[in-house]
C-alpha cells in the first residue's frame, strides 16, 4: 500500500468535471484507490464518493493505492490533482 | 382578461437572453413517496434484480439523451449528460447499496434513496455553487432510478401545451431538452444560478431564462400572462395591455431559431431600394443550433462575445481549449468573417464566490480591457487562441472598453508579443489579421480621430455608449425613459466616430441593440455605418425593412436628424418615416 498527501489547487475545487476525471483515471488501474479528506474516506473509483468529498480549493487529500500497479496509479493521480485537473489557476 | 390579477414584477438572475411573452405553465415537483418497506431474506435476490434493471433502463435513457444533446448543443454542455451517466453507472456505490439491502432487509428504493441522501448531505451544506450543482446532478440521476423502482411516473412535461412559459422550482437538463422540443418560449425558476447546468443548456438552445426568483413557482399561477426578460432577469406577471402590446410589437417573442426556421431570410445580404448592399451580421454567444442557421443564410458574425466561455466554465480555459473552440466557429462560418471580441468581463459577471471582486459600480469599474490588462496571462492566452484561429483569414479581433490611445498601445504590445511567440513555435496565423476596437466609452468616441489611425475597424457598442454618455444605468427601470441611443448627444458621438473612421478609410460597425432597431436602421445607414451586427432574433425584420429604404432617403434622414434638438423630436421623425415605408 502506498499513500500521498496532495492539495487541491484548482480554484473551483473538485466539482463535477474534475471528479469525473479522477474516477476515469483511477478506473484504469487494478489497484484499489481511496481518497481521504479530514477523516472521511471514499472509494476513488466511485464518482458519487469522489463528488461527495466536496473538496474545495485548498483541501488536503490523502490518496491511497493498494495493488499490483499501486505506484503508477499513485503517480498518475497525484499528477492529476496537483496539475489542477488542467484548469487554470487564474484569479 | 389581463386585468384579472395585479401587475407584479419579479426579479431574478438573467440566465439566458431574450425578451418574450406568453402564458405560464407551472410545473410542480413530484415528491417521491418512498416507504420503508421490509423484505424477507428470500426476497433479497429479487430486490437486487429490480435495482439492476432500474439502473440499466436509466442508463439506456441517459445514453440516448447524451446522443441527442451532442447533436443539438455544443460539446462541453453535452458533457453534463456524460457525468450523469457516470453517476448512474457508479458500480462502487451500487455495490454498497446492494450490501445494505441484504443486511438491513429493506426495499431497494428505500436503501438507495437513504444512501444517496447520506452521500449528498455534506455537498448540500457547502456554500460553493459548484459543489451544490453536484447535488442537482446526483439527484437528477437518483430520481430517475427511483422512479423506475417505485413505478411513479415522471412529471408530465412532454404533455404540456406547446409554446408556453414554463415555471418551476427547478428543471433538470433533461427536462430543458424536453421543453425545447415542446417549443417552450421561456423558462422561469425559483432555484438555480446562472452557471447551473440548466442555465447552460437553456443558453445553448436560445431559450430566454430567468432563474433565482424567490418562490417563483408559488407566486406564478398556470394561465398567468407573463413577460420574461432574459437580458434583465425580470418577470412581469399580468403586465398592462400597453406593455403586453409593446413587447408583442417588438416581435422578439419568437426566438431567433423559430423565426429563421419559419421564414427564410429575404435576400441576404439585404439591398436598399436603390441597390446598395448593406452589410448585416449577427451577434453570437455560444455554439449551438444557431451556427447551422447562420451558415445556411450566409450571415457572418459581427460580434462574438466570448464572456460566456468564462461564465459557462467558471474559469478561463487554456489557450488550446480556446483555440479549438474559436477555430471550430471560424471553420463553420468560413469564408464569412467572424469578429471575436476578447473577454468583456466585469465584476458583475464573475463567480459570486469571488467576493473580493464586489464593486459598488461595476459598469464604471474593473471590466473589459482593464480587467484583461490585470490578468496578462489570461489575456495573452486568449489573444494567441484568436490569432491561431485566424489562419484561414476570416477572423478579426475586437478589443472592448478601450478608452484611449495609451490602452490601445498597451494592447498592441501584448498582441505583438503573442504573435512573436506563435512564430517561434511555428503556429500559423493570419499575419494581416484586422484588429479593431469597441467605441463604447465616450472618451474613445471623442478621440476617435486619434484611435482611427491605429486600428483596422471600429465597432460601436451603442448600449454602453448610451449609458455612459447619459449617465443612465441601462438596467434601471426608473431611467428607462432617459436611456435611449437616439438621444442627440449619443448621435453626435456616433457621428464623430464615423467621421474619424471615414477620414482614415476604416469601416465602422454598430453592434448594440440599436443596430437591430427598426427606427434606428435607416438613420444608421444614412449616417454612413458600414455594418449592422445584431442579435439573430432581429435579423428577419431588419432584412425585410432594408429593401424598402432608399439609400438616398436615408442620407437625407441622417442630415435632418442632425438638426433636431431633442430625443422626442428625433423619435417622432423616425417613427414617421418608418410608418411611411412599412
Amino acid at each position: 500500500m502506498v499513500q500521498k498527501t496532495v492539495k487541491v489547487i484548482n480554484r473551483l475545487g473538485m466539482h463535477a468535471r474534475p471528479s469525473a476525471m479522477f474516477v476515469n483515471h483511477a478506473s484504469r488501474y487494478k489497484s484499489e484507490i481511496f481518497i481521504e479528506k479530514a477523516g472521511l474516506k471514499v472509494n476513488g473509483k466511485s464518482i458519487i464518493g469522489v463528488m461527495t468529498l466536496a473538496a474545495e480549493m485548498g483541501a488536503e487529500l490523502i490518496l491511497h493505492a493498494d495493488g499490483i500497479d499501486e505506484k503508477e496509479a499513485l503517480r498518475d493521480l497525484t499528477n492529476l490533482v496537483t496539475s489542477g485537473f488542467g484548469e487554470l489557476k487564474n484569479l | 382578461m389581463i386585468a384579472r390579477g395585479r401587475k407584479t414584477i419579479l426579479r431574478g438572475l438573467p440566465a439566458a437572453p431574450g425578451l418574450t411573452l406568453g402564458e405560464a405553465r407551472v410545473v410542480y415537483s413530484l415528491e417521491q413517496t418512498i416507504e420503508e418497506r421490509v423484505i424477507t431474506p428470500d426476497q433479497v435476490e429479487h430486490e437486487l434484480m429490480r435495482l439492476d434493471m432500474a439502473v440499466a433502463e436509466s442508463l439506456t435513457e441517459l445514453e440516448s439523451l447524451k446522443e441527442s444533446a451532442s447533436r443539438k448543443i455544443s460539446g462541453p454542455v453535452a458533457r453534463i449528460f456524460e457525468s450523469q451517466f457516470m453517476i448512474a453507472d457508479d458500480r462502487e456505490f451500487l455495490k454498497n447499496v446492494k450490501a445494505e439491502i441484504a443486511s438491513q432487509l429493506k426495499a431497494a428504493e428505500y436503501i438507495y434513496s437513504l444512501m444517496v441522501e447520506k452521500a449528498v448531505a455534506p455537498l448540500r451544506a457547502s456554500r460553493d455553487q459548484y459543489m451544490r450543482q453536484m447535488v442537482v446532478d446526483i439527484e437528477a440521476v437518483s430520481n430517475r432510478i427511483l422512479r423506475r423502482l417505485t413505478g411513479q411516473a415522471a412529471r408530465h412535461i412532454g404533455q404540456a401545451p406547446q409554446e408556453s412559459i414554463f415555471v418551476g422550482k427547478i428543471f433538470s437538463p433533461a427536462e430543458v431538452m424536453n421543453l425545447y422540443e415542446r417549443k417552450v418560449r421561456a423558462i422561469v425558476t425559483t432555484a438555480g444560478g446562472v452557471n447551473s447546468h440548466m442555465a447552460l443548456i437553456a443558453r445553448s438552445l436560445l431559450i430566454p431564462t430567468v432563474v433565482g426568483i424567490p418562490q417563483a413557482h408559488l407566486k406564478i399561477m398556470s394561465g398567468d400572462r407573463l413577460i420574461v426578460d432574459g437580458d434583465k432577469g425580470t418577470v412581469t406577471i399580468n403586465p398592462s395591455l400597453d406593455e403586453w402590446n409593446q413587447v408583442r410589437k417588438k416581435k422578439a417573442r419568437v426566438t431567433a431559431l423559430q423565426i429563421l426556421k419559419l421564414d427564410k431570410l429575404p435576400d441576404f445580404p439585404p439591398r436598399t431600394a436603390d441597390n446598395i448592399d448593406i452589410d448585416v451580421a449577427a451577434n453570437y454567444d455560444v455554439p449551438g443550433p444557431i451556427d447551422r442557421i447562420l451558415a445556411d443564410h450566409k450571415v457572418g458574425i459581427g460580434l462574438y462575445r466570448t464572456e460566456f466561455i468564462y461564465l459557462q466554465n467558471g474559469r478561463f480555459p487554456s489557450e488550446d481549449d480556446q483555440y479549438r473552440l474559436y477555430n471550430s466557429v471560424a471553420k463553420v462560418h468560413y469564408p464569412r468573417p467572424v469578429t471575436i471580441r476578447t473577454f468583456d468581463l466585469g465584476s458583475d459577471k464573475y463567480h459570486p464566490s469571488d467576493s473580493n471582486m464586489k464593486e459598488n459600480n461595476p459598469a464604471l469599474g474593473w471590466r473589459g480591457i482593464r480587467a484583461s490588462f490585470d490578468m496578462p496571462n489570461v489575456f495573452k492566452d486568449q489573444v494567441k487562441a484568436i490569432l491561431r484561429a485566424s489562419k484561414r483569414g476570416n477572423v478579426k479581433m475586437l478589443l472592448p472598453m478601450i478608452a484611449d490611445i495609451t490602452e490601445l498601445r498597451k494592447a498592441g504590445r501584448i498582441i505583438r508579443h503573442a504573435m512573436a511567440e506563435l512564430r517561434k513555435s511555428n503556429l500559423p496565423f493570419d499575419r494581416n489579421i484586422q484588429i479593431g476596437i469597441m467605441i463604447e466609452v465616450p472618451s474613445a468616441a471623442v478621440a476617435a480621430d486619434i484611435l482611427a489611425e491605429k486600428v483596422s475597424f471600429f465597432s460601436i457598442g451603442s448600449n454602453d455608449l448610451t449609458q455612459y454618455t447619459l449617465a443612465a444605468d441601462r438596467d434601471n427601470q426608473k431611467l428607462a425613459k432617459i436611456f435611449n441611443p437616439l438621444h442627440p448627444a449619443v448621435l453626435r458621438l456616433i457621428r464623430m466616430t464615423i467621421e474619424a473612421a471615414q477620414k482614415n478609410n476604416i469601416p465602422v460597425a454598430v453592434c448594440g441593440e440599436m443596430s437591430g432597431d427598426i427606427l434606428s436602421i435607416p438613420l444608421l445607414i444614412g449616417m454612413g455605418i458600414s455594418q449592422l451586427s445584431m442579435n439573430p432574433s432581429r435579423l428577419y425584420n431588419a432584412c425585410r425593412l432594408i429593401p424598402k429604404i432608399k439609400y438616398s432617403d436615408a442620407v437625407k434622414i441622417a442630415k435632418e436628424v442632425s438638426r433636431l434638438k431633442t430625443l422626442k423630436e428625433i423619435e417622432g421623425f423616425l417613427l414617421n418615416y418608418n410608418m411611411s415605408v412599412e
